[in-house]
């Protein structure tokens, strides 16, 4: 069941008359059970997983709250006899006890997610490696699929306990509200990745039928279909047309899937997250943003900022902070230079981000690359400043930011490539013809068209692809801008969006690009 | 909440109307390069082509212009299987449109399928009976669905009303009389054989009665009638389940003494791949050679 099909239609009206029919002491038993069904509906079989992972840092939160309260108790009954040492001993006796159960809960729930994900890519560049050395052994691959959600929910249990460990929030002692805020349906197949201390209250808490937030919710949800059905799964006919078999295409058909797929994948998945958010406000809970125009920024680091903002927030709080507080980190910045171990926690965070989207190594080299140029710019940023002074360049001229965001668009872009392509070696194919066998001509252009239909409708095809998509743009333009000329008019809006929906989706496939992660 | 409501009601009925005044009224557009109305505005035709891709891809248009007198016209529709081309044929002709010969496609990789859209211009080219009587077969199916209908009725050239004042000059520009004016270049042996070939083995019941019935149309509208099969390449063509197609149809036509030509009749080298784009469809010296013994046939007539 994904949130684009007509089961999920009637999962979400039942769920909505039941969740204001029944008192509202229960909602949040309602969402549980509704969360639950929805997953079963989805991946049956992996709700073992998903079940292991919910009660193994339950099991963690509780034990590193008692740990905490243990702690603190003994530091309060035994105040006046304890020393200042012996007080900092005490921490650190229960500080190693934390560690220890925190350690364990990490070592289950990545370590699952480690064999379910990189199994067979480790066994592979094992199998490469040893016969790199002269050894033929092949490994066996296990064909497993992954369990629906595993890198989310993974990382929504992982770090709840690590802010449960730091004590930036209390452990929930009942395992059913836990379930939910682990389980919560509207987040579960592709996030946002939502920390606990901004869901807990509002999950459990009780809510009214508010017809305003309804409606809210309701428009957001209806934005979401419109960008998956009519621009996303536009486009990916084109795009896995084109990337199912580049080598039968030239240079510019390339290129145009290339682009195509910028536009593709951020339709899917901020059309997901519209979706999900829309979803979760019409039954009262406030989730966490996941996007802000992301192809609005100027630089690298904003556009991590401003794409998947819920992973990147994470890689930042459970990743870089604690390599570059590390005391190895430390010494090697206290031996080299003080950007060192930033530039570690970069290289770390990057390895890291590839790796959670695929085991592959077109997957990590995508991080990898844009590791690099979040790096290049760290380092070179006063290189540029100094350059741009000279220059004499107005950083606040509108036609210098258009050329920063196209310049970002353009290195997002390449990325893409090697993002979408289905290994390394086609990736380098893509990007030699499209560098080198780029050939703009008129005749090129009309077969460059022809994926969509593979017909002469092609044309009135991209036509529509066009216009969906300069209607996404053009609309984040405006918000970009704060013009809220559709905010005023909602009403118009919805039946101009549902109208379009309903000639212009492409129901047929329903799956999400991120729902494979 | 009302104005929700009313909101979302406006919706569908736009929809509906959107979709009333496409089903019903699509055909009234211009279209005189392709299609069948083109056909319809000619009013008089003296050669009709009919058939599927292969078709268009293997008949040069302007060499029947210069080799054949009177007006010639290829009307073909992708995927077009006998049940559509009844359809097509039926329309054409209770429009009042004169038609002296019809050269059909003597097509048997389409004989095994069942009742299928497998060209969306269809529906934007016929009338609604028509776009009816096809969907009521579709339906029949066991494998139909809502979706399909959804498909056929509602979201199907939606694109193409849409783009409409610049995609119809745009592909017009690629057709001259229904023919393709595209000249492609040939195949590679070894592109060919690469190439998978996917028949269906056996004879559907629909479009054996679909054979009778474009039969019996144009005995009805004293319309002389000729199937003619392009030849595929020879990868192709000794499939075992295209070749007893291909001998169950000339079956068929005999019985009903019906004058066909195979590819065998004809003095086609298939072997030669530069002649071919794929299995199917012929490049532009595969489409000049076959287009000139097809003439050379329709004048020994």
């Amino acid at each position: 069941m994904t949130f684009v099909s007509f089961r999920f239609i009637i999962f979400l009206s039942s769920l909505l008359i039941t969740y204001f029919l029944i008192p509202k002491k229960y909602q949040w038993c309602l969402l549980l059970l509704g969360s639950y069904v929805f997953y079963a509906f989805a991946s049956p079989h992996f709700l073992v997983f998903l079940f292991i992972s919910t009660i193994v840092t339950y099991i963690c939160g509780v034990k590193l709250e008692k740990l905490s309260d243990a702690c603190s108790k003994r530091l309060e009954e035994e105040s006046d006899v304890l020393t200042k040492e012996q007080r900092k001993e005490l921490k650190m006796i229960f500080m190693r006890k934390k560690k220890l159960v925190l350690i364990i809960c990490l070592v289950i729930n990545i370590g699952v997610l480690g064999v379910l994900k990189y199994f067979n890519f480790f066994m592979d560049n094992v199998s490469s490696m040893l016969r790199f050395c002269g050894i033929s052994y092949e490994f066996p691959n296990i064909s497993w699929l992954l369990p629906l959600g595993i890198s989310f929910y993974t990382f929504i249990t992982v770090g709840y306990c690590i802010d449960v460990y730091r004590e930036m929030c209390k452990a929930q002692n009942n395992i059913f509200k836990y379930a939910l805020f682990v389980s919560f349906f509207p987040q579960i197949s592709q996030g946002p990745i939502n920390r606990y201390n901004e869901m807990s209250v509002q999950l459990y808490e009780e809510h009214s039928f508010d017809h305003i937030r309804m409606q809210n919710g309701g428009y957001r949800v209806l934005i979401g279909i419109f960008k998956k059905v009519v621009v996303a799964d536009r486009l990916g006919i084109y795009v896995n047309r084109v990337y199912g078999a580049p080598l039968d295409y030239d240079g510019l058909s390339l290129l145009f899937a290339t682009v195509f797929y910028a536009v593709q994948i951020y339709c899917d998945f901020s059309g997901y997250m519209d979706i999900a958010i829309g979803v979760s406000e019409m039954v009262g809970i406030k989730m966490e943003e996941n996007f802000n125009k992301p192809y609005f920024s100027r630089s690298i680091p904003e556009y991590w900022r401003r794409w998947h903002i819920t992973l990147g927030a994470w890689f930042k709080d459970y990743l870089f902070y604690p390599v570059i507080r590390a005391d190895w980190c430390k010494k090697i910045g206290k031996k080299y230079k003080k950007t060192v171990p930033t530039i570690i926690g970069l290289l770390v965070v990057w390895l890291t981000t590839g790796l959670w989207h695929g085991a592959s190594w077109h997957y990590v080299i995508h991080g990898l690359y844009h590791g690099t140029l979040v790096i290049l710019s760290f380092l070179f940023a006063s290189v540029f400043n100094n350059m741009k002074t000279k220059l004499h360049i107005n950083e606040n001229a509108k036609l210098f930011h258009i050329f920063q965001m196209m310049r970002t668009f353009v290195l997002v872009d390449i990325s893409y490539i090697f993002f979408r392509a289905a290994n390394l070696k086609e990736a380098t194919y893509i990007v030699n013809e499209i560098i080198f066998h780029l050939n703009p001509s008129k005749e090129a252009l009309k077969t460059a068209l022809l994926p969509f239909t593979e017909d002469n409708t092609a044309i009135a095809f991209f036509g529509v692809a066009m216009l969906a998509t300069a209607g996404v743009f053009i609309c984040e333009i405006l918000d970009y801008n704060h013009i809220t000329v559709f905010k005023k008019h909602k009403y118009l809006n919805v039946v101009i969006m549902l109208t379009l929906i309903l000639l212009f989706g492409m129901f047929g496939q329903s799956s999400f690009i991120y729902m494979q992660y | 909440m009302k104005k929700t409501i009313i909101s979302i009601v406006t919706s569908f009925f736009i929809v509906f109307a959107i979709v009333m005044l496409k089903n019903c009224f699509s055909y009234m557009l211009p279209n005189d390069a392709m299609g069948i109305r083109a056909v319809v505005a000619k009013g008089h035709v003296n050669q009709l082509f009919l058939g599927a891709s292969a078709f268009r891809k293997g008949i040069d248009v302007k060499m029947l212009e210069e080799e054949l007198s009177g007006e010639s016209f290829v009307l073909t529709y992708n995927g077009n299987q006998p049940y559509n081309m009844s359809l097509e044929l039926k329309e054409i002709l209770e429009e009042g449109t004169v038609i002296d010969m019809v050269i059909a496609d003597f097509n048997p990789s389409m004989i095994s399928e069942d009742a299928n859209l497998s060209d969306k211009r269809l529906l934007w080219d016929t009338k609604f009976s028509t776009k009816w009587e096809l969907w009521n077969e579709i339906s029949k199916r066991e494998d139909a669905t809502f979706y399909m209908f959804y498909d056929y009725f509602v979201l199907s050239n939606n694109e193409y009303m849409v783009t409409y004042p610049l995609s119809y000059p745009l592909i017009s520009k690629r057709y001259y009389r229904g023919g393709s004016l595209d000249d492609d270049a040939g195949s590679t042996e070894d592109e060919l054989l690469d190439l998978e070939v996917v028949e269906k083995p056996g004879f559907n019941n629909l479009q054996e009665k679909a054979i009778t019935e474009i039969i019996s149309i144009c005995n009805q509208y004293g319309v002389k009638l000729i199937f003619v099969e392009s030849p595929r390449y020879i990868k192709m063509a000794e499939n075992i389940n295209y070749k007893e197609k291909s001998k169950a149809l000339a079956q068929l036509l005999k019985a009903s003494g019906t004058e066909y030509y195979c590819a065998a009749d004809l003095d086609f080298d298939n072997k030669n791949a530069a002649y071919y784009t794929d299995l199917v469809h012929m490049s532009g010296e595969g489409k000049r050679l076959f287009t000139s013994q097809i003439i050379q046939r329709i004048k020994e007539q």
